[in-house]
């Protein structure tokens, strides 16, 4: 950087912002760096790598090629120990601790008069050699490849100390190994292992997920045709062929969508990277001792699901540290270990990710929960009265409704839980909770892998073809009438002991109602069961979501539409969505009911 | 409006009354086709229908300007048009020709015709020996539109 440019008082202040900044940096990254030598830690390591990122950033911007050029470096080496490519070893670690040091003096350097005075080359090549660890001493690839023995190499390291020859030289003089082994060994030295990954823009990733599902349309209309031409045409051998050729292009057609949905899957270990440090504050500020557990952060969700998480996931931790776990001193009264545990917990269950998020604190108060809907006129005492614990405890996630007795910064003001709930189901997901009074509560979230593509059972509602969401289905049972019965002015369906409520799916989308069904699919949303009759069932199907666009918004219990084989759109039917509002329905009822009667009083 | 002072039209007709729409906002135009009926949708929405891929709304224009229902049939076409990004279709009776008429010949519209609320219109064109109703898409298509889908999500 010149001196001219610094003519610029502006330009002055960004640089000696910069020093302050990096030196800041350094100095607490060179920290880390020690500490991760002790335990490795994915929150420091990132961290680290963050520090020597913004320093690169900052000093490439600002024009001090030489910093930016060493921070590079140890920005490169700190990647492949963040991804886990390699260990924080005690050569890494003092390489990069000489790279913390270099980078104060060069600074120091840029403090007194803008220019970059130290030597990094060596230290560069030092880094360079770390970041290519598969560039392996020829000794341990002899050693590899079984050509001579540990015992052999030791002979020969030392007699290279003694003689300052090259090891290939040694082992060719002891005759070891043939000159034509060396050759072979010696190049497979410099090949080094190639870049494994690429980065590619989200954009062409979306626009392949995108012709893909065209494609699955296509074969799905393919599949119709052959259908079509086996019911029309009776032997032919080019039936037979279409027949062969479909199959084939659905085989392929499934296996291509796959893997593009694949791409775009990222493990959840982005997301929960961020809670320790959340968990670390929280603990901090309420003055809380919390012992975090997270498991299955390998578990892979699409790109935009991992997005859309962040918040209701955050808010879910917030709630758990802050309301969840109680303090200390209630813990040892409890009789319950001082440090509270919080453990996330993330699987896989069929095509669905299951994340729990489990905390040992008070677990929620089914009596309070009940009086505070009450007083709250969102339900009766009768409507209260004959729902399960589990219901109640799920009605944590109706809006306006906050059990803490006590405001902070972070929850308990009324918004939340609904939030949460909202947010999960915007992505085809859903969200439960189950608890035991002092001693645990967990959240379940339930997201399906993808939001493009999804399993749909096609079935026939009124007088047109509805898709309904696999992952809501749990069966099918053909409609018996005698075993409906009328509760309470709705109907419900008894399946084997169990009284399940049938869903007015009919009246809710103000279709005429047909009395043709002939089944019912039994869904079940979140801890709901429920069934939903229909005509008949036209069968399972692959479908590619699309929306209904802007024009139409939001219409109630619509989640979207699909095209079918035939061209013909399908409209996704979403449950959630209208098990949700008949809830509303009835609260708002309440409310309504509530507010007349203050104004009547 | 191009600086000639020309303008070209595509004309339809419902009713006895005939239409005309900036050539520049239409897409397409096309035959009936299959349309998938939108429960909870507005009135005035008939449904969705697959446009290459593509899911696009349907809006029943007679409905719309108030005329009353009718059968659908040979001369019944969908106009597609784009407004300010969105694309959707609209139902008319028949579409009858492209049409340049100069803009001297637009005269602003008069308070009702014929129960159209006059906020919709743009203006009215003088041909030689009848009446072209200019609609204005934007008002026909967006404002009444929220408001009714607010209507309808406050239901």
């Amino acid at each position: 950087m010149s001196n001219q440019s610094l003519e610029h008082e502006e330009m002055k202040e960004i640089i000696d912002e910069f020093i302050v900044e990096s030196s800041e940096f350094i100095e607490n990254a060179t920290q880390d760096i020690v500490s991760m030598e002790a335990e490795q830690d994915d929150e420091i390591i990132n961290s680290i790598f963050r520090a020597v990122h913004t320093i690169k950033g900052t000093s490439s911007f600002l024009g001090f090629s030489v910093l930016s050029n060493l921070a590079h470096k140890a920005e490169d080496l700190l990647g492949l120990v963040r991804k886990k490519e390699l260990d924080m070893s005690k050569e890494i670690a003092d390489a990069l601790l000489e790279s913390m040091d270099t980078m104060k003096l060069l600074i120091e350097d840029i403090k007194t008069d803008y220019t970059e005075k130290q030597e990094t080359e060596q230290l560069i090549h030092k880094l360079e050699m770390l970041a290519n660890p598969d560039r392996k001493p020829l000794g341990e690839i002899l050693v590899e490849e079984k050509i001579i023995t540990k015992k052999e190499l030791d002979k020969v390291l030392e007699k290279q100390k003694q003689e300052n020859k090259k090891i290939g030289e040694i082992v060719l003089e002891e005759k070891l190994i043939t000159d034509k082994q060396l050759e072979n060994l010696l190049n497979k030295q410099k090949t080094k292992k190639e870049d494994q990954t690429i980065r590619i823009d989200v954009k062409k990733l979306d626009e392949m997920m995108n012709l893909v599902g065209e494609l699955v349309l296509g074969k799905n209309r393919l599949n119709m045709v052959k259908n079509m031409a086996k019911r029309d045409i009776s032997k032919s051998s080019v039936v037979d062929n279409l027949d062969e050729v479909t199959n084939y292009i659905e085989v392929i057609t499934n296996e291509l969508q796959l893997s593009i949905m694949k791409a775009r899957l990222v493990p959840l270990s982005k997301l929960f990277n961020k809670v320790p440090r959340l968990v670390r504050d929280l603990c901090n500020s309420f003055n809380k001792e919390v012992e975090l557990k997270i498991t299955g952060e390998e578990t892979e969700l699409d790109r935009t699901l991992i997005e859309s998480l962040h918040d209701p996931l955050i808010h879910i931790i917030r709630n758990s540290v802050d309301h969840g776990i109680e303090t200390k001193e209630e813990r040892a009264k409890k009789g319950k270990p001082e440090k509270g545990t919080l453990s996330i917990n993330a699987y896989n269950e069929g095509n669905n990710v299951v994340i729990d998020i489990f905390d040992d604190g008070k677990g929620i108060d089914i009596d309070g929960l009940k009086k505070k809907v009450i007083e709250k006129g969102l339900m009766s005492e009768h409507e209260i009265n004959d729902m399960t614990e589990k219901e109640i405890m799920n009605l944590i996630f109706i809006p306006g409704l906050s059990t803490a007795k006590r405001i902070s910064s972070v929850s308990g003001r009324g918004v939340g839980m609904d939030v949460v709930k909202t947010n999960i189901e915007k992505m085809n997901g859903q969200v439960y909770v189950d608890s035991m009074k002092n001693q645990w509560t967990k959240i379940s979230i339930r997201l399906p892998l993808t939001l493009a593509i999804m399993g749909a059972l096609i079935v026939e509602i009124g007088p047109e073809l509805y898709a309904i969401p696999l992952n809501n289905v749990i069966e099918l049972v053909k409609l018996n009438r005698e075993y409906i019965k009328m509760v309470d002015k709705n109907e419900v369906l008894m399946l084997r002991k169990e009284i399940v409520p049938i869903l007015d799916v009919a009246r809710i989308m103000s279709l005429p109602d047909s009395g043709k069904e002939k089944y019912i699919v039994i869904c079940k949303i979140g801890d709901k069961t429920l069934g939903i009759k229909v005509n008949t069932v036209v069968g399972q199907e692959e479908i590619v979501i699309k929306s209904l666009g802007e024009f139409m918004g939001n219409i109630k219990g619509i989640g979207g539409a699909s095209i079918r084989g035939d061209g013909k759109v399908i409209l996704i039917l979403d449950i959630p969505a209208m098990i949700s509002d008949r809830y509303m329905e009835k609260i708002n009822k309440r409310r309504e009911e509530t507010l007349e009667y203050k104004y009547a009083v | 409006m191009n600086e000639s002072g020309i303008r070209q039209l595509v004309t339809f007709k419902i009713e006895e009354d005939e239409f005309g729409v900036d050539i520049l906002k239409v897409q397409e135009i096309n035959r009936m086709m299959n349309i998938t009926r939108i429960p909870n949708a507005p009135d005035f929405v008939e449904g969705v229908i697959n446009l290459r891929g593509k899911i696009i709304p349907i809006v029943d224009l007679r409905k719309k300007l108030g005329f009353p229902g009718k059968e659908y049939d040979k001369s019944t076409r969908i106009i597609v048009v784009e407004l300010e990004g969105i694309v959707l279709g609209f139902i008319v009776d028949s579409v009858s020709e492209v049409l340049r008429i100069p803009n001297s010949t637009i005269e602003p519209p008069p308070s009702i015709i014929k129960g159209i609320e006059s906020e919709f219109i743009e203006g009215v064109g003088k041909l030689e020996d009848r009446l072209l109703i200019l609609l204005e898409l934007k008002k026909v298509f967006t404002i009444q539109e929220h408001r009714s889908l607010e209507d309808l999500n406050m239901n």
